[in-house]
């Protein structure tokens, strides 16, 4: 698990829409590939826009955390409808506080 | 030992992981999403139901696959046609007079128990209601029936994923056992455990500190009261206590019949292949048929035919005897058949009149299976509903083949179901036969309605202890 350089420009990773299985799936190789050149980089997921998340985004945002550590990834703009499935997947400290 | 218990734990750990992402997801879903994936799932399922019901017969060597195949359709067909347009998802109800609005919100992962006599028909049914609510599910099959409930869960899990269903809102534990069952059922992240089962299943359930809705055994008794059609209620008791072998815990166990009715009931019972045994014989079936070191009826009828259970007695029954009629002078520990037996064995009573038939009938009632089921032929209204008041039974059916009868759906018109409550009386919460309402927590938006009665009521009257009640009853419903 890399350390994150707090003081780095973090990557960030914007999302829009329905993050559903199909979607999810399409775009996996870019976002692993992405989640890959962050280097020691903070990790930043931008939900501004995104309506619907599957269990397959929420995947994406495990992997990223367990890239950047707990303390270098961060979910941020969050809807209300999908910050409620990440507090009942258990996953709400991934928010941005 | 200790990696045993490690990969339980972490087995234990990924279910319980899945299964929250799986309800986090859910709650997005809408209405038409929820209903599509049930239509899914209910389709596969009927589709498999000749299979399901072969593969449970097979395995588990209990009943016949025949009437599995009934039992599939009832929790495929019967019950999606009974859910099929509950609103689930969202407001349901909006009340502009009082202002009240309720909200259907999914509860969160259940643990679904599944027992072996009907270990197909029950996956499929629990399936239905939690998907229905938005509730992933994960199925604890018997050991005796891990296969075929398996099976079951897995056509319904991929007719759900097919319709776009959450990841894992259905999971079954393939190799169950008390261990696992026990450590599911006191995770916090379980919303909720459909207990259908034995009594000690149920009571693990109720003490494992997450909520429960659990089942009661059944004890039916049968009361053929002097205004019955006798033909006809013999004609569906045979049907309801043939059905699978008897398996089906609201199966018939006792028929107590007035003496007026008596000799013709017998010639009716008789002219339909049932024996009726000799006091000798009762003993030979209660010796096989009870097991008296632990005080419960043997595994080794359950399901079985008359024949069979004949044969295992030492008994010349004739060789087409479809039913074993055990005439019993009591009920309780010393006459063992008058207890829940499930197989093609009924005790049989003979009652002077109404008070005491019922009265015998009240002492099956409590003697094994209170709060499940009570049966009555008659044609007197007034009678019924005086034998109805005073069973302790959350359904008391009226001139209706029991097993099926106490299901619903199929003969009346309660909801169709594989769980069926006991109340109190079988240490349940709920007399009700479960369905998708049960799985639902229901919010309510309260909007501001004066009480206009206290509003007009002079406030201060309450604090002057002078004041009687009824004088406080007429200020409080004065009006002018």
């Amino acid at each position: 698990m890399n350390e994150p350089n707090q003081l780095q420009e973090p990557l960030c990773i914007r999302f829009t829409g329905c993050m559903d299985t199909a979607k999810c799936g399409d775009m996996e190789a870019e976002v692993l590939a992405a989640l890959e050149s962050a280097g020691d980089r903070p990790i930043v997921y931008d939900l501004g826009g995104v309506e619907f998340v599957s269990s397959a985004f929420l995947r994406f945002c495990v992997l990223a955390s367990r890239r950047a550590g707990p303390a270098g990834f961060r979910v941020v703009n969050v809807d209300p409808l999908v910050k409620r499935v990440f507090k009942i997947a258990g996953l709400d400290g991934m928010l941005e506080a | 030992m200790e990696q045993v218990i490690d990969s339980l734990a972490a087995g234990v750990e990924e279910f319980l992981n899945r299964a929250s992402a799986a309800a986090a997801v859910f709650t997005q879903f809408t209405q038409k999403q929820t209903d599509r994936v049930v239509r899914a799932v209910y389709e596969a399922a009927l589709n498999h139901r000749v299979e399901l019901a072969k593969l449970a017969a097979e395995e588990t060597g209990l009943g016949r696959w025949q009437d599995k195949v009934v039992k599939n359709v009832v929790a495929a067909q019967f019950v999606y046609e009974d859910i099929k347009d509950l609103k689930t998802v969202g407001i349901i109800g909006e009340d502009r007079t009082t202002g009240i609005v309720e909200i259907a919100q999914p509860m969160g992962p259940i643990f679904g128990i599944i027992p072996v006599t009907n270990p197909t028909s029950t996956v499929i049914f629990k399936t239905l209601i939690a998907l229905k609510t938005r509730n992933p599910i994960i199925l604890s099959p018997s050991p005796r029936a891990k296969r075929c409930s398996a099976a079951a869960a897995e056509i319904c899990y991929r007719a759900a994923i097919e319709a776009d269903a959450p990841e894992h809102c259905v999971q079954w534990i393939s190799e169950p056992s008390h261990q696992w069952t026990s450590a599911m059922m006191s995770d916090k992240r379980l919303a909720l455990i459909l207990a259908t089962g034995g009594s000690g299943l149920v009571q693990a359930a109720y003490s494992s500190g997450t909520p429960a809705i659990g089942v009661g055994a059944g004890n039916v008794p049968v009361y053929i009261e002097s205004s019955a059609d006798v033909p006809f209620a013999v004609e569906q008791i045979r049907t309801s206590k043939l059905f699978d072998n008897g398996t089906v815990c609201a199966s018939e166990q006792a028929i107590v019949v007035e003496e007026s009715l008596a000799e013709r009931t017998a010639a009716e019972f008789r002219k339909r292949n049932a024996y009726f045994l000799s006091e000798a014989e009762v003993a030979r079936v209660t010796t096989i048929a009870y097991d008296a070191v632990k005080g419960v009826m043997s595994p080794a009828v359950v399901g079985q035919s008359a024949r069979k259970i004949a044969m295992m007695a030492g008994i010349e029954a004739p060789t087409d005897v479809e039913l074993l009629i055990a005439p019993l002078s009591g009920v309780g520990p010393q006459w063992p058949l008058s207890g829940e037996i499930l197989a093609p064995i009924l005790a049989w009573y003979v009652a002077d009149d109404f008070q005491k038939a019922v009265n015998l009938c009240l002492d099956l009632n409590y003697y094994g299976g209170t709060g499940h089921t009570a049966v009555i032929y008659s044609n007197d209204d007034l009678r019924i509903k005086q034998f109805a008041m005073l069973m302790n039974a959350g359904r008391i059916l009226v001139n209706t083949p029991s097993s099926q009868g106490a299901v619903g759906g199929i003969y009346n018109t309660l909801h169709p179901s594989f769980t069926l409550g006991c109340g109190t009386g079988g240490r349940n919460i709920t007399t009700d036969n479960i369905t998708a309402y049960h799985l639902l927590n229901i919010q309510r938006i309260a909007r501001r309605r004066d009480n206009q009665r206290l509003l007009r009521c002079d406030p201060q009257l309450f604090f002057d202890e002078s004041i009687e009640a009824a004088d406080l009853d007429a200020a409080f419903n004065r009006n002018s």
